[in-house]
């Protein structure tokens, strides 16, 4: 080391043993602020409610129903309701007539009624956006019955568990493909984007079951214009590249599991009008037969069915201009920003989409044959 | 002690992380609606051209820094030449303390007040820029070790809700140049112009090597094009461009059952932070280092307490979220200026120096 080095090194840091101990107190000092709490307020005094419900009363004023999973040993949840103009509005009164503190930072689901749906739910979504306590991932669902009576079978059938809804939904728990999945971010992206727009789960408190799937809705800016059957959202999820493990009957012949889909695209733009043709391969194994159909048949049928549904349910969305596969996003590379901007409107009805469907049989179970 | 060149690097690339995802992305998407990678491009190239100007500049006048090189030109412009400097840098933490406790309230820190955050914040800087250049440098290397697993973690995880068709058109055919004049774009700048100006201040202990500069300048890039296109392909423009800050939300989407922690946000949003803290600390030593250079009689501890108090007095003044948009809009000519012509002055500067250099070799 020279001594240029070593002038330096003094300059530096200044080793001196008091300057340390200094340090090493402002140091121990500075501890209380790591944890970088401020007001805070106790586990036991914040309600944090699992489940929201959204509806209208007849005055045109919102309902808002909250599901807070209970602490105490005699009832599982508690649910709460209260009316006014703004939800945070409502939230608001709902912690002032509670004990504690209402918390929406583990809200999982919101629920919405079908007349809020119809009336669109664009500011319910930018206040859910704006918010900083609730998540975007929060999970969305229409209800098919009145709310009131909903969450009252509700509390009574949860007398186990207080996640029984979230559980429904959850990828790791009782999701099917059968079923939508639909998130916050994902509706406000359907409201402001150009080309895509989203399905909702409708559901019902069912019979023997808690919940009972009824299909799933078309929404369109965030209104609900329409809606479409478990098969049909199936099929859908199959285009988003979620339905592995979803189960279908093919007529009369078997029932198949699809144990992975691929996808691929070619688009072109002829005299202002879209083309499309989707190629969808699916890998299926076979659940079980009913006489002895041969293989092809067994596919022949898939295919015809799938396409079938699928039609079926682009005709409906295209008469409604709701763009619910995002097939507008192929389109992106022909046409310019102002002409995405009447995608849903001018370009999408008059698309002429064409699905081809391809299944390959991966195996047949534990039997050698059909 | 570092004779390779990694600290210098190492707090380069730093001060950018800690920078590029937060502010950034939304001021691109207001300024652009396609195209985004031909400004980032633009911006990128502007930038690695400032840096390997202003580095050749201070390689040619070895063991001297800027302050030194700018002074043999004369007092006169050594005042009117750095001047401009530290009022730039001066705004610059005042926005970037002010912007990121706005951030931090936002998305985790609901209850606490604004100014405790900004206490805490140039509390930090200020402990970091009395402590000096060189323990900042290790701190920075600290940093990286501690936290770069983190970030990447996160970064990959944030391609779960990607629509790649979101890429396309790569050029638009109605593509214009007009952005590179729209006030955003400017304003869009400062990820680009302000965290570099400190490698002409280094004490001569640590050195830069020229080589690893730029190796760390590339290992923006990715960066750069993340912090966009990561919302971009998300969102897609017209509902990125309606979030303050876009990257973030980017990654609140993100749902992995088999994590533990519901949203990985945080982990993401405190290993910049700590990234930004040292960019503040860095900032603060630069003005201090100015003002030591300008008015040698006053002890560093006290000029640094009143720098400190001076700027969060006049970061605390600040009303709203619209006028600190203004604030960065003022200061778009400062910002062309240090971004640019600074380097530029730094490059004629050392190259006469290494001319005359040569010349006087020729005489003897």
């Amino acid at each position: 080391m020279n001594k240029s080095d070593i002038n330096n090194s003094h300059m530096d840091n200044p080793a001196k043993p008091r300057t340390a101990i200094k340090l090493i107190l402002l140091l121990v000092g500075a501890v209380p602020l790591l944890a970088g709490c401020w007001d805070t307020k106790d586990i036991n005094h914040r309600s944090l409610p699992v489940i929201m419900g959204i509806s209208l009363t007849e005055e045109n004023q919102y309902k808002v129903f909250l599901d807070i999973p209970a602490t105490n040993e005699t009832s599982s949840v508690n649910i709460v309701s209260e009316t006014g103009d703004t939800i945070n509005d409502i939230i608001d009164d709902i912690s002032m007539n509670m004990e504690t503190q209402v918390d929406l930072l583990h809200l999982k689901i919101v629920i919405a009624d079908k007349n809020v749906a119809r009336r669109g739910m664009e500011d319910i979504i930018s206040a859910f956006n704006r918010s900083r306590d609730i998540s975007s991932k929060t999970l969305l669902a229409i209800s098919d019955q009145p709310l009131d009576q909903f969450f009252s079978d509700m509390e009574a059938k949860s007398e186990q568990n207080g996640s029984i809804i979230y559980d429904y939904f959850e990828k790791n728990a009782g999701w099917n493909p059968q079923l939508a999945d639909t998130r916050v971010w994902q509706m406000f992206r359907s409201i402001h984007s150009y080309t895509h727009d989203v399905i909702v789960p409708i559901i019902r408190s069912g019979q023997s079951t808690s919940i009972e799937c009824l299909g799933a809705a078309i929404i369109k800016n965030g209104r609900m214009t329409g809606q479409i059957g478990t098969d049909e959202t199936l099929v859908a999820n199959a285009f988003y590249g979620k339905s592995a493990f979803g189960k279908i009957e093919v007529m009369d012949s078997a029932t198949v599991q699809i144990t992975s889909n691929r996808l691929s695209h070619h688009s072109w733009l002829q005299d202002g009008k879209p083309y499309l043709r989707s190629h969808l391969r699916l890998k299926v194994t076979i659940l079980d037969s009913r006489g002895h159909p041969t293989e092809t048949q067994i596919k022949e049928k898939l295919e015809e069915l799938l396409t079938l549904r699928l039609n079926k349910m682009f005709r409906k969305t295209q008469k409604e201009q709701a763009d619910i596969l995002a097939l507008g996003q192929y389109f992106r590379k022909h046409l310019t920003r102002e002409q995405l901007q009447d995608w849903r409107s001018g370009y999408y009805p008059n698309l002429d989409f064409k699905l081809r469907i391809t299944t390959v049989v991966e195996n047949r179970g534990n039997l050698k044959h059909l | 002690m570092d004779k390779s060149g990694y600290q210098a690097t190492i707090l380069y690339v730093v001060c950018h992380m800690g920078l590029i995802f937060f502010l950034y992305p939304s001021d691109l998407f207001t300024a652009m609606d396609m195209g985004h990678w031909i400004g980032i491009g633009i911006s990128y190239a502007l930038h690695t051209a400032a840096l390997y100007v202003y580095l050749k500049g201070l390689t040619w006048t070895a063991q001297k820094n800027v302050v030194d090189m700018f002074r043999s030109t004369g007092t006169f412009f050594t005042w009117l030449l750095l001047i401009p400097v530290f009022f730039y840098f001066g705004i610059a933490i005042i926005i970037t303390l002010r912007a990121y406790s706005e951030m931090l309230t936002l998305v985790f820190l609901s209850s606490t007040p604004l100014w405790a955050i900004q206490l805490l914040l140039i509390g930090i800087a200020f402990l970091m820029a009395w402590q000096g250049m060189a323990s900042m440098a290790r701190t920075g290397v600290l940093l990286v070790i501690l936290f770069s697993f983190p970030i990447l973690f996160v970064l990959c995880l944030s391609f779960q809700n990607v629509d790649w068709y979101y890429l396309l058109p790569i050029i638009d055919r109605e593509q214009t140049f007009h952005f590179l004049i729209k006030p955003d774009f400017l304003v869009s700048l400062f990820v680009y112009a302000g965290g570099f100006f400190f490698l002409g201040l280094l004490p001569p202990s640590i050195h830069i090597s020229l080589k690893k500069m730029m190796l760390g300048c590339l290992l923006l890039l990715p960066m750069f094009l993340l912090s966009v296109y990561l919302p971009l392909l998300t969102f897609g423009q017209a509902t990125a461009e309606l979030y303050e800050f876009p990257m973030l939300m980017t990654i609140d989407t993100v749902n992995i059952t088999w994590l533990l922690f519901d949203r990985i946000t945080i982990f993401f949003l405190l290993s910049l932070m700590a990234f930004a803290m040292l960019y503040l600390g860095v900032t603060l030593w630069i003005l201090l280092t100015l003002t030591k250079r300008a008015i040698p009689v006053i002890p560093n501890l006290y000029l640094l307490i009143v720098l400190t108090a001076g700027l969060f007095a006049i970061s605390m003044a600040i009303p709203n979220w619209d006028f600190l948009k203004k604030l960065q809009g003022w200061i778009i000519p400062l910002r062309m200026y240090i971004f640019l012509i600074v380097p530029l002055i730094t490059f004629i500067i050392g190259w006469r120096h290494k001319h005359k250099a040569s010349r006087t070799t020729e005489v003897t």
